[in-house]
């Protein structure tokens, strides 16, 4: 297909994988049309199609969307268009060793920067599905983490605070699967912002990168 | 007006002279790794084989319709060909030279190699300008 007809067909590139490190370095792409997200690579390498639908599976498994019957499409379900983890989902969904699987027990993760870990639980108050986040483990403050974690699921989650320990979907659904997709980067936003801003600079020819690394 | 050829309308506008639009010129190269799928034509790859260089140049014009094109990627051919220390990267960032690693100490050690036309990268450079 050519470009025109891939925007034309698929939308916008929501979210893009530079090296499939699972199939041979391929590009792919997660396009968002209405809400129709279609997973899509222009290489033309034998079997590329089975690994699209691959991953569009994986996105379905983790993620908790619709798969549809034709190839490399998933459909999101009403208040799961949510973009950053949507974002993540795809971007783990192509780099994860196709094998991977949540945990399916409590949603929890160890804190890299103390000895706590983190649990959340979530639960359903006067029809808003509240997620809680508590921690095991000795810290002087956990609760300073605590902060720390429920404003990063308000950055990439595009949730809302209750209070210093609680958040919730903008839509006060529940959504398990964004949460544990979430939680990694939640812990530590200072690092997810370095590495996505890493990320998106590599590539790009500017006067530090033109020819010349240190 | 009739409607130009790519070349005339980035000609007269550089002579500030008529055009039927304003042409869409790119002064720069444009590589990115979904056309390096399209074409088969990868990085770092791409900055060594004169074929696979002219092929990702061309989608500059299949799939994006400038009307003038850079025809090169990045600009480390030369410094190849002299012998510096290269980093190829991979298909997502551009080659560049180790500048940590310098060939040359002084203004008395700079050189050029008697094959510094013929070697591959260089060579590259001057094919590809043919396709």
């Amino acid at each position: 297909m050519r470009v025109f007809e891939v925007r034309e067909q698929f939308g916008n590139c929501l979210e893009l994988v530079s090296m499939d490190p699972n199939f041979h370095n391929i590009t792919v792409g997660l396009f968002i049309k209405n809400d129709i997200l279609t997973v899509w690579s222009y290489s033309k390498i034998e079997g590329v199609k089975s690994r699209l639908n691959t991953i569009r599976d994986k996105m379905v498994e983790l993620g908790g969307l619709k798969s549809m019957d034709k190839d490399f499409k998933l459909k999101v379900p009403k208040g799961y268009f949510i973009e950053r983890p949507l974002r993540f989902l795809f971007t783990q969904s192509v780099e994860k060793d196709p094998g991977f699987k949540f945990d399916n027990g409590p949603i929890s993760a160890s804190d890299n920067k103390t000895r706590l870990s983190f649990n959340i639980r979530g639960e359903n108050k006067n029809d808003n599905y509240v997620y809680v986040v508590s921690t095991t483990g000795e810290h002087e403050r956990p609760i300073i983490r605590i902060r720390a974690v429920v404003g990063g699921f308000v950055k990439y989650g595009e949730c809302i605070k209750l209070n210093d320990e609680s958040f919730c979907f903008k839509d006060k659904k529940q959504h398990d699967e964004y949460v544990r997709i979430l939680l990694p980067y939640a812990r530590n936003v200072s690092a997810v912002e370095n590495m996505i801003t890493t990320s998106e600079q590599t590539g790009q020819m500017n006067t530090q990168t033109l020819g010349f690394s240190q | 007006m009739k409607t130009m050829t790519k070349k005339e309308r980035v000609l007269n506008a550089l002579n500030r002279q008529e055009v039927d639009r304003p042409p869409v010129a790119n002064p720069t190269s444009v590589a990115t790794v979904e056309m390096m799928d399209l074409v088969d034509a990868p990085f770092p790859e791409a900055c060594r084989s004169a074929e696979l260089n002219a092929r990702l140049a061309a989608t500059e014009i299949t799939e994006f319709d400038f009307d003038s094109i850079a025809p090169y990627f990045s600009i480390i051919q030369e410094s190849s060909a002299i012998g510096c220390d290269m980093q190829w990267e991979q298909k997502d960032n551009w080659p560049t030279v180790r500048m940590s690693n310098p060939i040359w100490q002084s203004a008395s050690d700079v050189k050029v190699p008697k094959d510094f036309l013929e070697h591959k990268t260089r060579k590259l450079l001057l094919i590809r300008l043919r396709f």
